[in-house]
């Protein structure tokens, strides 16, 4: 990785300690959504177990979706992204920096408080284990996937709605393996399946959204 | 960091476009080191439209620009490196501070120097708001601390769009005696700005006129 790139990451973190709101928000949001279900759906330890596994990770995506416009469209306006350009940075190094700053903020801290909702929905070892191991693969995709969108509706005033309805069909795929694959663990059926389809996403994604998101980026800016 | 050799922009029947409408009547200049050039005209005649092309940060132009002899849309590295650009968003990140916002860009372009950055805030006499963060600044002091970094990162081009807006009457002078520096070390300067500058050495004036669009449209018909 090039010192510019790492320069970029440590600035993205310096920019999310300084204003504690944005990091924090996303984690709450999945807590206090995550909590609430056991309260308005049911109590009862074997039910909670069931949805427990497309709670979690429907809870994550929509997370991530609210941390990823704290990212972008700031820089934009700030007028930061047109100066990184001038100062050699690439397209592709500001999205996969930005990309990666974002999994550490709020991917990271999913992935830390999965295995605690986990005990609260009453799954067993195994199950809490793979819902770890599959947010700790599918996170890092929806940061990466997500950047294309943010790129894409970068300017725009009401970018928000615009972004769900671009990003949530590439998010999709993710949901499905990921929540499977917690599922399948709950059942004590096999799960190396759906982490390897979640491992394929994770590494198309890293590949492919800084291109992609470069390419939105520079209409954007032009 | 400079360079001993001459340098020269030249644009050619440049026009730049809006919406696929041409902004002002197509324009030919060139300036070799130790010139500047002030860019005028009404508002929304395209002056920051202009200095984004300049910059190759816009390809929405037709005509050519070279630097050095290259064309900067086949060479925009290149140019990049020799540029520093100042627009109406500052680009400095609120929430850090002043110091974390130079040095950042400082470090992207060279090596870390800090030495020039405290030069630079002295020189602009906001040396004690170094660990400060940029959202309790006014916006004069943002203003400052954007420009600062023409003195902490030395590089061959100044693109200013509207360096004097909310700065007081120090800082304009300040301003000006930096660019004469600037230009006497063989350095170039683009700037646009509504009041005049008498304080410039080598200022040539350039006015965007708007673009005649009868004409425009009738040229469009005959290529049809």
């Amino acid at each position: 990785m090039s010192s510019s790139s790492i320069a970029l990451i440590k600035r993205e973190l310096a920019v999310v300690f300084r204003s504690k709101n944005e990091f924090i928000y996303p984690v709450a949001f999945f807590v206090i959504v995550t909590s609430l279900f056991p309260l308005a759906v049911t109590p009862d330890p074997v039910q909670l177990a069931f949805i427990a596994p497309g709670v979690i990770w429907v809870a994550a995506l929509l997370s991530i979706l609210l941390s990823l416009n704290g990212f972008y469209q700031p820089d934009y306006e700030e007028g930061g992204l047109e100066q990184l350009l001038l100062a050699g940075v690439s397209g592709t190094q500001i999205v996969a920096a930005k990309s990666l700053a974002n999994w550490l903020v709020t991917g990271l801290p999913l992935v830390i408080m999965a295995p605690l909702i986990g005990v609260l929905f009453n799954l067993d070892g195994r199950a809490i284990g793979v819902a770890f191991v599959s947010l700790l693969i599918g996170t890092p995709s929806l940061c990466f996937i997500g950047s294309i969108g943010m790129c894409l509706t970068l300017g725009l005033r009401n970018g928000g709605v615009l972004l769900t309805l671009l990003i949530l069909p590439l998010f999709i795929p993710v949901l499905i393996f990921g929540a499977l694959a917690v599922q399948a663990a709950s059942l004590n059926d096999g799960v190396t399946g759906q982490l390897a389809v979640l491992g394929a996403m994770l590494i198309l994604s890293i590949m492919l959204s800084p291109l992609a998101g470069s390419a939105a980026m520079k209409i954007a800016i032009d | 960091m400079y360079q001993e050799s001459e340098n020269l922009l030249k644009i050619e029947n440049l026009a730049v476009f809006r919406s696929d409408l041409p902004l002002f009547e197509t324009i030919d200049f060139q300036l070799i080191s130790g010139e500047a050039l002030q860019i005028s005209g009404t508002n929304g005649s395209g002056k920051t439209s202009l200095l984004r092309c300049l910059c190759g940060l816009s390809s929405r132009y037709s005509g050519s620009i070279y630097w050095n002899g290259k064309l900067i849309s086949s060479n925009t590295h290149d140019i990049h490196k020799q540029i520093l650009y100042l627009g109406h968003a500052l680009g400095l990140k609120p929430r850090l501070t002043v110091n974390q916002n130079l040095s950042f860009y400082q470090q992207l372009r060279f090596d870390a120097d800090q030495p020039n950055i405290h030069r630079a805030l002295k020189a602009l006499k906001i040396e004690n708001y170094l660990d400060e963060q940029v959202a309790n600044l006014s916006a004069g002091q943002k203003r400052r601390v954007a420009l600062a970094r023409i003195i902490s990162e030395p590089v061959k081009l100044w693109i200013l769009d509207e360096p004097m807006v909310a700065l007081d009457t120090d800082g304009q002078a300040w301003l000006e005696e930096v660019c004469n520096q600037h230009l006497s070390k063989g350095g170039l300067i683009i700037l646009t700005s509504h009041q005049p500058l008498k304080g410039i050495d080598n200022l040539t004036s350039l006015t965007l006129q708007p673009a005649d669009l009868n004409a425009f449209y009738k040229r469009l018909g005959e290529q049809e």
